[in-house]
């Protein structure tokens, strides 16, 4: 039986938006769990990182992931469903969960970046992700054929 | 975190509509995550998109996962004119380990197989012990491209054909399997012209199986019989069996051999290039078995 005394905390966005989750969810980000261990919880805690649109769906998939009814599947089943966001919102959450040191979720973020990148060629990619190229043309040329082991 | 973060964080305060964060901004850690999920190739690839992406495909988070749990080990038996595996990056020895290594002289290799991540031994026939093998009325050595030693053993003809090996190495924890690479009939190429099958005349007595075993450390003992008459003129992998390895820190010591030591009739017209011992997971990928 859970206990009805469940310990929570106030987390507040960088918009002064405050948000009440329970302890042992939130502790999954490393840098709430340190805080928590080292007895500096003030209350409460100030995330001046994480606006609020973006901690609410950091909660979100941190409340989903604490469930211990949930099975390993139908918990992937929501990590397919939750990063189903514009590209912006992921920059964002990747961004949060480096700063809350969120390892669960960072690791989903990142893998569907890395699908969104790969099979593409190095131009399509600056392209779709609008990144500039700041080699010049002798050291892209460098660049290129650097690791001819990777290819073989 | 870093700078790019919190001019991030600076940016969306002061700005009403802040442009659209831009991948390249992300810390270089973040990018180095996201650049750890994919394969090699594409590491490689993407590290050209910009100095930043470069910077961050260095690092050896990126690399770390890619390499067999017992690199450090490895480095130190294969690396030994470097030094330390402290002074190389994890990139450079998973680059260093993807290319075949020679050890026991020139003898034996072993490499990382880029698509599997799993460590592959070759052994030369050199490195095997062969009855016979300085007699030239029995064996003689031929200079080839078809072997990655670049020197096969032919059977010319004798009644005793008898090869053994042995090996000792760590591992890492998987299952692998062990093959010998043969060929019935010799080729032979003229400069310029394609490969030619000739000599298939000269070979006979393979109508009678050959016997392979391994043994491994572990205490796992196969031995099997197999018909060499397949197509001739063609390479061919014989498996001999396959072995655990539990512990990638102690080494595995492995003994296997081949034999048609049944005196009633001669054998004649074996090609012998080496002993490969692959990954279970590599076999499966490499689909030429």
């Amino acid at each position: 039986m859970s206990s009805s005394e469940e310990r929570k905390l106030i987390l507040k966005s960088s918009d002064n938006e405050e948000f009440v989750v329970k302890e042992s969810s939130a502790v999954q980000c490393l840098t709430i769990k340190n805080l928590v261990e080292d007895r500096c919880v003030s209350d409460p805690i100030p995330l001046a990182n994480v606006d609020s649109k973006i901690l609410a769906l950091v909660i979100e998939f941190m409340e989903k992931h604490a469930e211990t009814t949930l099975s390993n599947s139908e918990k992937k089943e929501f990590d397919v469903e939750f990063v189903k966001k514009p590209f912006d919102d992921l920059l964002e959450l990747i961004l949060a969960a480096n700063y809350l040191d969120f390892r669960e979720l960072m690791d989903v973020l990142c893998n569907t970046c890395a699908k969104q990148m790969e099979n593409w060629s190095v131009e399509e990619v600056r392209e779709k992700f609008n990144i500039q190229n700041d080699y010049t043309v002798e050291e892209e040329k460098a660049a290129r054929a650097e690791n001819p082991w990777a290819f073989e | 975190m870093g700078a790019g973060f919190s001019s991030l964080a600076t940016e969306k305060k002061t700005v009403t509509h802040p442009s659209n964060p831009n991948i390249s901004d992300l810390p270089e850690s973040c990018i180095a995550s996201i650049l750890s999920c994919l394969e090699p190739s594409e590491i490689c690839k993407l590290a050209r998109l910009n100095k930043t992406f470069h910077q961050a495909s260095l690092a050896d988070v990126v690399w770390a996962s890619k390499l067999p749990e017992n690199h450090e080990i490895l480095v130190k038996k294969l690396f030994s004119e470097e030094g330390s595996s402290e002074s190389l990056s994890k990139k450079e020895i998973f680059s260093r380990l993807c290319r075949p290594i020679p050890f026991s002289g020139d003898t034996k290799e072993v490499w990382l197989e880029n698509s599997s991540r799993g460590i592959c031994v070759a052994i030369s026939w050199k490195g095997l012990k062969i009855t016979g093998i300085d007699d030239r009325r029995y064996w003689t050595h031929i200079s080839t491209d078809e072997s990655r030693f670049h020197t096969i053993a032919y059977l010319q003809q004798m009644w005793w054909l008898e090869v053994e090996g042995n090996l000792e190495f760590e591992f890492p924890a998987g299952n692998y399997s062990l093959f010998f690479r043969l060929q019935l009939g010799r080729a032979s190429k003229r400069r310029g012209s394609r490969r030619i099958i000739n000599n298939l005349e000269q070979v006979h007595g393979w109508n009678k199986p050959v016997q392979f075993q391994l043994a491994s450390s572990n205490g796992e003992h196969v031995a099997s019989k197999c018909y060499l008459n397949e197509a001739a003129g063609k390479w061919m992998h014989y498996h001999v069996g396959d072995f655990v390895v539990e512990n990638s820190y102690i080494p595995t010591k492995l003994n296997f051999s081949m034999a048609q030591i049944d005196c009633t009739h001669t054998k004649a017209g074996l090609c012998l290039d080496s002993v490969f011992i692959f990954p279970i997971e590599t076999v499966n990928k490499l689909k030429q078995f």
